[in-house]
């Protein structure tokens, strides 16, 4: 008998515990990229959130763009953001001031989020890693960069292959590796002796393991800092890529203004229905 | 049966009890199988050959190389663990005096090396060998670091083995006028054969599961490894790589089922072995 | 001439197998070096009792405390644990009295082959079934401490387990049928004579599930939600000290990587006070 008590009472305890933290309904839950992210970085600046605002600390924290878009992609309630290139099925693009994340409108500048990927190297550039520069900004990458969904910068000269050779160690951003390792492939395919290494460490790290000497270049999709510059570093700009806010497919918000997107990722608006009120 | 149910009605928290228990064995079975067949079901149909291509492109996502740097990174952590971890146990086995300061030392930072999170050890690897010796991300970095893993597994497991060799057998080597090298070279290792080797095994397990220890060290590049200075991913951080690249949900499965695949092979095969160990492998006598 | 080679030889021998002996002290000192080396500074200039009980994590801001990460990996911690043990315990039991031999002979090898999935697939798992299954049933994101909790709970599960059958099956079995002998059922003979005398057994496994708990990074990751706020109910999201490292190491650079650190040295810290009170507990049964 005394068994029974101390079950129910259990049991009870266990039930007040779940429905004392019911949630609201209609809550938006607000998704954002780990703190250095280059997204991160490069959502914060267009949002033109102030150096006193920061997103809401309220925000689900994901590691990269796959669980960003798989967590939206769950989540009927949710907002995210990602690079507009790692768009999805299932998820839903949201325009911003009434334009949507296309390539199209990347192009034309008139997607307001616009950042560029970076490749950064300093002045111990290795010949190799010279010659790989060259070729991404050769009008076959161009072509190369935007099957990949993401917008080439203005086309350099038509490359041809210097026959150079070693190896080449890029690091970065997880959102330029894709582009990258595109790039990459098609590389060596015109230089066999040249052996490419793409690492996946993101913006930051990538940046560091540049003046570390660990990697020749870095990818980046944010700006390099005053400091890093300061550092003897340089970039070239190798994609222009958007960043694309993005909800459930289900959710009838198409539209959103800076503003409101703001409002929402530093935690001032927290519900659904102030959206559609309006 | 019915002498059951009538304790049962006069003592219903045993009844109770009765039902918790299995409950709870339905959810353990359950829930493992649950798992497994989730990840057979989602992956099996998208194992395609082309994932199994000798090239890794951002294309075809191929495996291959990384099931290749598995291979070749369990190879070489097993040849600078193994060695080290039997001749630790040897020596603590056949050589320290039992209480001695010095085997409590070793006991105690054996135990501590066994409960360190993987992320600790991705952390010192990257600290000591990615920047402070300067190897960049690199198999050599990845490879040390899982061996100092690995290595309290092999330790412990061999010492058990060790010890488990009846006394009477070093006697037996002695008294014949063999030498305490060649005693255990001869005699007591061989007959602790089956109980390292499942150590080694384990130890395999570990490798082949690990991901925190690796993407700090070894780093995440795709191709096959040609080098010891190449960075590497094995099979556990290319399935990693595919949750955090873009959306190769359909690619992770079927990663995860072939590493699903090489656990229960490992798994099969120290069952195997454990069964050798309490079948025929040290006889008692 | 020979008996001097061979002399030699064994001594020379020795002399290896004492360096090899003494390997592991070096990685212990040498992972406790790198360690401390790096996060001790960044601690100090933070300012050890902000960066232990601060409550914010702003990298971008330089303004680092960890102490909801170690509140959330306590509260992960000790959901596992929850969910884990007496699900686990009582598995074990149906294992020693319940079981059929014939399943039990599929089972074991089953419960050993789920102590070697890697946590990747755990976390995969977590994030294909688990989320979605706890955020049909609230109506939450479905990321938080409970799912973190339900994850963790499985995956300690065979630690819990395996060590609990085998300090029931130590356990002489005079005990058992002398409370059967004394009319008391199969259940009450269970729990009021095996349990207690296994006990030392089973909470040594609680121990091992804990320190694994505590330090589980990929599968946490993937499902805690990571929000590195003081959670209000066991739904919202928590981030635990591993997600932290996990989730920034990669980007951080300066005193965001000495933080980082930092948070690992404390890890360490956890852990090594874990595995003193596991090997505490032994010594203690031992005596």
């Amino acid at each position: 008998m005394r068994q029974i008590l101390q079950l129910a009472a259990a049991t009870f305890v266990f039930i007040v515990l779940l429905t004392s933290c019911a949630v609201e309904k209609d809550a938006i839950v607000v998704v954002t990229r780990e703190d250095g992210s280059g997204t991160r970085a490069a959502m914060t600046e267009l949002m033109e959130l102030g150096a006193d605002t920061d997103i809401t600390p309220r925000a689900e924290v994901v590691g990269s763009n796959a669980v960003m878009l798989f967590s939206v992609l769950g989540c009927d309630s949710a907002i995210g953001y990602v690079s507009a290139g790692a768009m999805a099925e299932g998820v839903k693009g949201i325009s911003i001031n009434g334009v949507s994340p296309t390539q199209e409108n990347i192009r034309s500048g008139v997607y307001p989020m616009k950042r560029n990927f970076l490749l950064v190297m300093d002045d111990s550039t290795s010949q190799a890693a010279q010659d790989f520069l060259r070729f991404s900004r050769s009008p076959d990458a161009a072509n190369i960069i935007n099957e990949a969904g993401y917008v080439p910068p203005d086309k350099g000269d038509v490359y041809t292959s210097s026959g150079s050779s070693g190896k080449v160690i890029l690091a970065g951003s997880t959102s330029v590796a894709p582009v990258v390792e595109a790039l990459a492939d098609a590389y060596v395919k015109k230089n066999p002796d040249v052996h490419i290494e793409v690492q996946q460490t993101g913006s930051s790290a990538g940046i560091s393991s540049v003046l570390e000497g660990v990697a020749d270049i870095g990818m980046s999709s944010r700006e390099l800092t005053d400091a890093e510059r300061g550092g003897g570093l340089q970039d070239i700009v190798v994609a222009y890529d958007g960043i694309a806010v993005i909800t459930h497919e289900s959710n009838p918000v198409t539209n959103l203004s800076i503003d409101q997107v703001r409002r929402i990722f530093s935690g001032e608006i927290v519900t659904w229905q102030t959206i559609y009120g309006k | 049966m019915k002498h059951a149910f009538g304790t049962y009605v006069r003592r219903p928290g045993s009844l109770i009890l009765r039902v918790l228990i299995y409950a709870a064995a339905v959810l353990t079975v359950g829930g493992m199988l649950f798992l497994i067949l989730h990840i057979l079901i989602g992956g099996i149909p998208h194992l395609r050959l082309s994932l199994f291509s000798l090239q890794y492109t951002a294309e075809n996502v191929s495996m291959l190389p990384a099931i290749w740097n598995t291979l070749i990174m369990t190879v070489i952590t097993l040849l600078i663990a193994v060695p080290l971890g039997i001749f630790s146990a040897v020596y603590l086995v056949e050589y320290a005096r039992p209480q001695s300061k010095l085997v409590r030392v070793i006991r105690v930072t054996t135990e501590t090396l066994a409960g360190i999170p993987s992320i600790i050890y991705g952390l010192f690897g990257f600290l000591a060998f990615v920047l402070f010796m300067g190897w960049s991300y690199s198999m050599l970095a990845g490879v040390l670091t899982l061996s100092i893993m690995v290595l309290p597994t092999i330790i412990r497991t061999t010492e058990e083995a060790l010890l488990a060799v009846p006394a009477s057998y070093r006697e037996g080597s002695f008294g014949l006028g063999a030498g305490k090298l060649r005693t255990i070279f001869k005699i007591v290792l061989p007959a602790a054969m089956p109980g390292v080797l499942s150590g080694i095994i384990l130890a395999i397990g570990r490798i082949v599961g690990e991901t925190a220890a690796l993407i700090f060290t070894s780093g995440t590049a795709p191709q096959a490894v040609m080098g010891l200075h190449d960075s590497a991913r094995t099979l556990s951080v290319h399935m990693y790589c595919l949750l955090s690249e873009g959306l190769y949900t359909d690619e992770a499965y079927a990663t995860a089922v072939v590493l699903l695949v090489f656990v229960a092979g490992i798994n099969g095969l120290s069952g195997i072995i454990a069964g050798k160990l309490s079948g025929t492998g040290v006889k008692k006598g | 001439m020979r008996m001097m080679t061979s002399k030699l030889q064994e001594k020379g021998m020795q002399a290896v197998f004492l360096l090899c002996a003494c390997f592991s002290v070096a990685a212990v000192l040498l992972i406790c070096l790198f360690l401390f080396a790096n996060g001790i500074p960044a601690m100090r200039e933070i300012g050890v009792l902000n960066f232990l009980t601060g409550m914010e994590w702003r990298p971008s801001k330089d303004v680092y405390g960890i102490f909801p990460m170690i509140v959330g990996s306590l509260y992960v911690t000790a959901g596992a644990i929850l969910v884990g043990v007496p699900v686990g315990v009582l598995t074990s039991v149906f294992l020693v009295k319940y079981c059929p031999k014939k399943l039990y002979a599929v089972l074991k090898p089953a419960i050993h082959l789920l102590a070697g999935v890697p946590s990747i697939i755990y976390g995969f798992f977590g994030l294909m079934v688990l989320v979605p299954a706890i955020q049909r049933l609230f109506g939450t994101s479905g990321k938080g401490i409970l799912t973190a909790s339900l994850l963790l709970g499985m995956m300690i599960l065979p630690t819990i387990i395996n060590t609990s059958e085998s300090a029931l099956r130590a356990v002489p079995t005079y005990y058992y049928e002398g409370a059967l002998a004394l009319g008391a059922t199969r259940e009450q003979g269970m729990m009021r004579v095996m349990l207690p005398a296994a006990g030392s057994g089973i909470l040594s496994g609680i121990v091992l599930g804990i320190g694994r708990a505590v330090g589980e990074t990929m599968a946490v990751v993937m499902i805690a939600g990571n929000q590195a706020i003081l959670p209000d109910s066991v739904l919202s999201g928590t981030r635990t000290l591993t997600a932290n490292i996990v989730l920034e190491m990669a980007y951080a650079a300066q005193l965001h990587r000495g933080a980082l650190i930092a948070t690992a040295v404390v890890l360490f810290v956890f852990i090594l006070l874990i595995n003193l009170s596991f090997s505490a507990m032994k010594r203690g049964r031992q005596v």
